[in-house]
């Protein structure tokens, strides 16, 4: 009897000792490695930030000190050019400092420096800590450039964090990111000669309702009983039409909220603009020449204010905003490419007639000006694998939402979001040339949304 | 005090005739009978002979002779005993608790599930041994009128009853509500219960309100507990091993359970009792790769203790129930960035339970008294993290993903019944009165501003008139709750013995489901939701019809019942948005639901065979039907049939148990749009399906036993349905996920005792 007690027993404490894991103390070393070994300076305004990434943070602080090759160029703030911090006896010295993994320095163009003609510096990762481990990317080369075409990078976008207060845009040939508030502008007159639309802050999730009234001092908040309820985004039900208050996503502008823009100030109907966290708006435009006039106030408001937005063909668009009259909420239409954050989407809830607006977080937007992308499935082409010939018989959609949240899952009440990891972009920009492009993160290091990364290499 | 009683033994001598021996041994355990009555059938050579367990009984006689063997707890045996000069050993089936199954949910003391007014169901535990379950969901599923929608991530047991949803069911510990309603589907998960300490289920339809308040809507379920072996110690191990699926490995994958229980009798009044069990569910890999699993790993540990001081009057225990439970919603590992360690974003839920129990009954001349005062602490946190693949550190997430609620329940009932109290010769009357409180705390991440406190008390009373073949109970309860108003709910249950082997039951009453913490006071605002509690809403209310025949055939130690019911409930809380402008959706009493059905069971025991079978036919009211959209019934209605069967060999003492339940379409009409953006109503859902469980279990006298088998023998993973379209949480037509196909389990138990 008591041998039956001890051999279950003993079972049983095997299988409480076995529940605890065992640790293992041989870890891999810690990597180190510049994140792109491409950078270029192309300005006195424009210092580059050489970044450099640790696999995972350092357990205690340690320096990391990097050798320098000048080529023909010389040192100092007077001279071609100088970095943040110095450079001291030919090396630059980096402080880690424990729990970090990241680390970066500034090289700067001199006063001196002639750049008629291309140079450029190389820098050599040498760690003095046996717990780092210099990785593939040991060298980086900073040219002195204005024709600087990026070869490859790992980049992390930045929406503004969890609540994507902001859009970022990121134009990969020069490998530079542009953070905008989302909410500094409200409308957008498209730019293009003879070419007339409208299009909503969509990332702020604006809707626009027009009124059967082309007289924007007759509308009053007893015009409006019921809106509230209905401009909502979701509206979940798609009865209520509210999807014909939004954008087409594609980016389609003859298909927007506004709709065909009428000539004369007396056609101009006018439109309620609902705003998420602002007092909405009543707006009318009509066209003037080749540029727009804007009419606009708060709801209950007797009297309105006036604007003229012209065009400006650097811009894919003029933005207004209700509050600060025309401001700039985009970089120029030649130097971004793709566009990160919130944005209003049209999710279908069965057949057609059943679409509603639905807002979306983590969404990459094309620039509309030349800009291209195609998907690729890892099991038809890897990433790795994936040549500029076959790149180019690719089907490109110039669409604008054709990245949109395809890259990655939505979550349901019991998972979050998460990559898709089967597939990959390629992006055709304006200048032709074509860049693969493969998310590597949903969120921040530390789990936070609006903080994705990527990496992308030229083909 | 029986088991002192010396071997009686009168033999009647017949000169020199040989004595045989005889050992009488329970049949499912293999353990020695005590107080058995051993007789001669054949009259030239009567005798009867009282069988002791510490030794062979001696039967006098000359051989063949034929025996009756009789004992309360027993079926009667007759055995032909040959010549032989060896120990016969005989086996009796036990069937104590079929004969005169003994039911105390909703009672003023325990009874005969015939005699009661309501129709108890029970399921004791040794139907959960022969099933070797490994939670509440595995046993309960079987039964009919109860259906699992299991949320197959979390492995959270919703159920339903009655065709009405698992909120409208209270759960009870012995007597004791649970606390920690949580999940989606805001009910109590059933798989949170240590199935190795339940004694016996109970479970009771229709409303019971006047008895146990809120939520006991649809009925109660009542897990009574192991209090007690009534020998000295008692000695319990067991080890379960099971594969999920085609998945196991040793200490990894698969089902791996222990547990160990000790009970001692302290002294002839005072009797400890602890256990402790260990289960560990590997999770299954299902459509998902790797560590992300479609169906999340789990473990759980139980650990109760009990101490009991019991005189002929006096009974007062304390028990002590904790759970920690932990599931691991393990991400993918993402090594896409080379010059980073690879990662993966995974998530824990940590429930932790402690529920204190204090329960005193004393019997008093023609009355007893009994109070309960229990608390209940219950945590669940969402615990967000980045674990580092190479070093598994782990670095908690952003605070927006990180969530925690607790509740804490103060809960006192208290009762009086008294039995026969006017002692009138031809009604037979007894009441119970009592009054009941609790106190609970809700607190949570979620909840707007802070902690919040409910208050709920209750006067309570009934009485039953019974006069020859008539029984009558009425009831009524009052409340007054600090969050909502409250009406009184009655109710009325008639019995009638149509024959002394059939009753009629007929019951009526009202029942209600209180608003949850979360329909209350429940904040989520993000950017696609804005969703606000309601502190405004009203309990749902019901009415309800239940009504039943069962008849016995006692020779052949057979029932059958025939049931329906019928459920109506009112302003049911939904989903609400108001017109106002830029108002959340919140929660409004609004939609009413009902639910009709009928059901028959057999059941049949005879020697060593027990069987049952079973046909329901349950109906859910279509809610399409009051917009009025097409020609839609009232009712859909899905049929269920259960059935199962065990045998005994009673000499080398193997059973063999199969278990096996058909459960019919769940479907309801949705409105479909079709091209041309028309919408009309179409019933969708997914398709029937059926689970049969076989299992083979081997005693031996030394306590040990052995159990294998295999669940779901039909290999069913997913079933088909014809879902069109999508949801802003996705779903389309397809397969849904039910189960995890065929596994097979093995369980060895031992049992020590000593008198």
């Amino acid at each position: 009897m008591r041998k039956h007690i001890r051999q279950i027993l003993t079972l049983v404490m095997i299988g409480l000792v076995s529940a605890c894991g065992d640790e293992s103390e041989d870890l891999a070393p810690i990597a180190i490695n510049f994140t792109t070994t491409t950078l270029a300076v192309s300005g006195a305004e424009q210092p580059v930030v050489v970044p450099i990434a640790l696999s995972r943070p350092v357990s205690q602080e340690t320096t990391v000190s990097l050798q320098v090759d000048h080529g023909t160029l010389t040192y100092g703030e007077e001279a071609d050019y100088y970095t943040v911090p110095p450079i001291v006896n030919g090396a630059l010295a980096l402080t880690v400092s424990a729990g970090a993994q990241d680390l970066s320095f500034e090289v700067h163009q001199g006063a001196g420096l002639n750049i008629q003609q291309d140079q450029a510096i190389t820098l050599t990762l040498n760690p003095s800590s046996a717990e780092l481990v210099v990785g593939a990317n040991a060298i980086a080369t900073v040219s002195f450039s204005e024709n600087f075409i990026a070869q490859s990078g790992t980049v992390e976008l930045n929406a503004g964090g969890e609540d994507f207060s902001a859009q970022a845009f990121f134009d990969l040939s020069k490998m530079t990111q542009t953070n905008v508030s989302k909410t500094n502008w409200d409308l957008g007159f498209a730019s293009s000669e003879g070419a007339f639309a409208v299009v909503l802050n969509s990332v702020a999730y604006h809707m626009a309702r027009p009124l059967d009234a082309t007289d924007l001092t007759n509308v009053t908040a007893d015009d409006t009983l019921g809106f509230a309820a209905q401009m909502v985004i979701p509206q979940f039900d798609p009865t209520v039409g509210a999807i014909d208050w939004v954008d087409d996503p594609t980016g389609n502008l003859s298909n927007t909220a506004f709709g065909e823009i009428a000539i004369s100030e007396g056609d101009a109907k006018v439109f309620i603009v609902r705003r998420e966290a602002q007092a909405w708006q009543k707006v009318k435009v009509h066209r003037d020449g080749d540029s727009y006039v804007v009419q606009y106030a708060a709801i209950d408001s007797p009297d309105f204010s006036t604007i003229t937005i012209d065009k400006d063909p650097e811009y894919n668009f003029g933005f207004l905003s209700f509050e600060d009259g025309q401001v700039f909420a985009e970089p120029k239409k030649e130097a971004w490419d793709i566009m990160y954050s919130s944005f209003t989407e049209a999710l279908s809830l069965g057949g057609p007639g059943m679409v509603i607006p639905y807002g979306f977080k983590d969404i990459i937007t094309l620039n509309r000006h030349q800009t291209s992308t195609a998907m690729v499935l890892i099991e038809d082409i890897a990433y790795e694998d994936i040549t500029l010939a076959q790149a180019a018989n690719l089907t490109f959609s110039s669409e604008v939402n054709t990245i949109g949240a395809n890259w990655r899952m939505g979550g349901g009440p019991n998972s979050g979001p998460q990559l898709f990891g089967d597939r990959f972009f390629v992006i055709k920009d304006a200048q032709g040339l074509h860049y693969k492009l493969r998310f590597t993160r949903l969120t921040g290091v530390n789990g936070e949304r609006g903080l994705p990364e990527f990496k992308f290499e030229k083909l | 005090m029986l088991r002192s009683a010396i071997i009686f033994l009168m033999l009647i001598s017949f000169g020199a005739h040989a004595q045989y021996q005889i050992r009488l041994i329970d049949a499912n355990n293999g353990r020695p009978i005590a107080n058995a009555t051993i007789a001669s059938l054949d009259t030239a050579n009567a005798f009867s002979v009282a069988a002791d367990q510490h030794r062979e009984a001696l039967i006098p006689g000359e051989a063949p002779l034929n025996l009756l063997i009789t004992h309360l707890g027993y079926a009667t045996v007759q055995h032909t005993l040959q010549e032989t000069t060896a120990v016969e050993v005989i086996a009796l089936a036990p069937q104590e608790q079929w004969l005169d199954e003994v039911v105390i949910t909703g009672q003023y003391t325990a009874q005969s599930a015939m005699q009661s007014v309501y129709r108890v169901r029970s399921i004791d535990n040794k139907r959960i041994e022969a099933q070797a379950a490994n939670s509440l969901q595995d046993v309960l599923s079987n039964e009919l009128n109860i259906r699992f929608s299991r949320d197959n991530a979390t492995g959270v047991a919703g159920m339903s009853l009655q065709g009405i949803s698992g909120q409208n069911v209270k759960v009870l510990i012995d007597g004791v509500p649970m606390v920690g309603r949580s999940g989606v589907a805001n009910e109590i998960d059933l798989n949170q219960i240590n199935v190795n300490s339940i004694e016996k289920i109970e479970i009771v339809e229709g409303p019971m309100a006047v008895n146990y308040g809120a939520d006991a809507l649809a009925g109660v379920i009542n897990i009574i507990t192991k209090k007690g072996s009534g020998q000295k110690i008692t000695l319990n191990a067991s080890l379960q091993e099971e594969t999920v699926g085609r998945e196991y490995s040793l200490f990894d994958e698969g089902i791996h359970n222990a547990s160990v229980s000790l009970g001692y009798q302290l002294a002839p009044r005072w009797y400890a009792q602890a256990e402790t069990r260990i289960n560990r569910f590997g999770g299954w890999t299902g459509t998902g790769e790797g560590r992300d699993k479609s169906w999340y790993p789990k473990t759980q540990q139980f650990n109760t203790g009990l101490l009991k001081y019991a005189t002929d009057e006096v009974e007062i225990y304390y028990r002590l129930d904790h759970l920690h439970e932990i599931i691991e919603n393990l991400g993918p590992v993402n090594s896409l960035n080379p010059l980073r360690d690879p990662f993966a974003l995974d998530e824990e839920y940590i429930a932790k339970r402690w529920m204190h129990q204090l329960q005193a009954d004393v019997a008093l001349d023609k009355a007893q008294w009994s109070t309960v005062l229990s608390f209940t602490d219950y945590h669940r946190n969402t615990y967000q993290f980045v674990r580092n693949m190479v070093t598994q550190d782990q670095i908690t997430t952003v605070a927006g993903e990180q969530d925690t609620i607790t509740y804490a329940s103060l809960f006192m009932r208290s009762t009086l019944s008294t039995s026969d109290l006017l002692g009138m010769s031809d009604w037979q009357i007894s009441s119970q009165v009592g009054v009941e409180s609790t106190k609970e705390t809700a607190d949570g991440t979620t909840l707007s501003d802070g902690s919040k406190d409910i208050w709920n008390h209750a006067l309570f009373g009934s009485v039953e008139l019974k006069k020859g073949k008539l029984g009558l109970r009425p009831g009524v309860r009052f409340s007054h709750n600090s969050s909502f108003t409250t009406i009184p709910t009655g109710s009325i249950n008639v019995k009638y013995d149509l024959t002394p082997k059939t009753q009629f039951r007929f019951g009526y009453g009202r029942g209600f489901r209180a608003p949850s913490v979360r329909e209350l006071y429940h904040e989520f605002i993000d950017a696609n939701h804005n969703l606000l509690g309601n502190e405004n809403l009203r309990p749902e209310y019901s009415h309800n019809f239940n009504a039943d025949v069962a008849y016995q055939w006692s020779k052949i130690h057979s029932t059958l019942n025939l049931s329906g019911f019928y459920n109506h409930i009112e302003d049911r809380i939904t989903f609400f948005v108001p017109e106002e402008a830029n108002q959340p959706t919140t929660y409004t009493n609004l939609l009413q639901f009902q639910s009709l059905g009928g059901s028959t069971l057999w059941k049949y025991q005879h020697k060593a065979l027990t069987a049952s079978a079973g046909f329901a036919y349950i109906g859910r009211y279509q809610q399409l039907r009051a917009e009025a959209l097409g020609d839609i019934p009232t009712f859909v209605f899905t049929p269920e049939v259960n059935a199962s069967a065990s045998y005994l060999w009673a000499l080398p003492q193997i059973t063999l148990s199969a278990f096996y339940k058909y459960t019919g379409p769940a479907k309801n009409y949705q409105l479909v749009s079709d091209e041309e953006g028309n919408s009309s109503p179409q019933l969708l859902g997914i398709d029937p399906f059926q689970f049969l469980d076989v299992t083979l279990s081997k005693n031996w006298r030394n306590g040990l036993s052995l159990g294998i088998g295999a669940r779901n023998l039909l290999d069913v993973t997913s079933v088909n349905n014809n879902f069109t379209g999508g949801t802003a949480h996705g779903g389309g037509g397809g397969a849904a996920p039910i189960a995890y196909g065929r596994s097979y389990f093995a369980r060895l138990t031992y049992q020590f005792t000593k008198n």
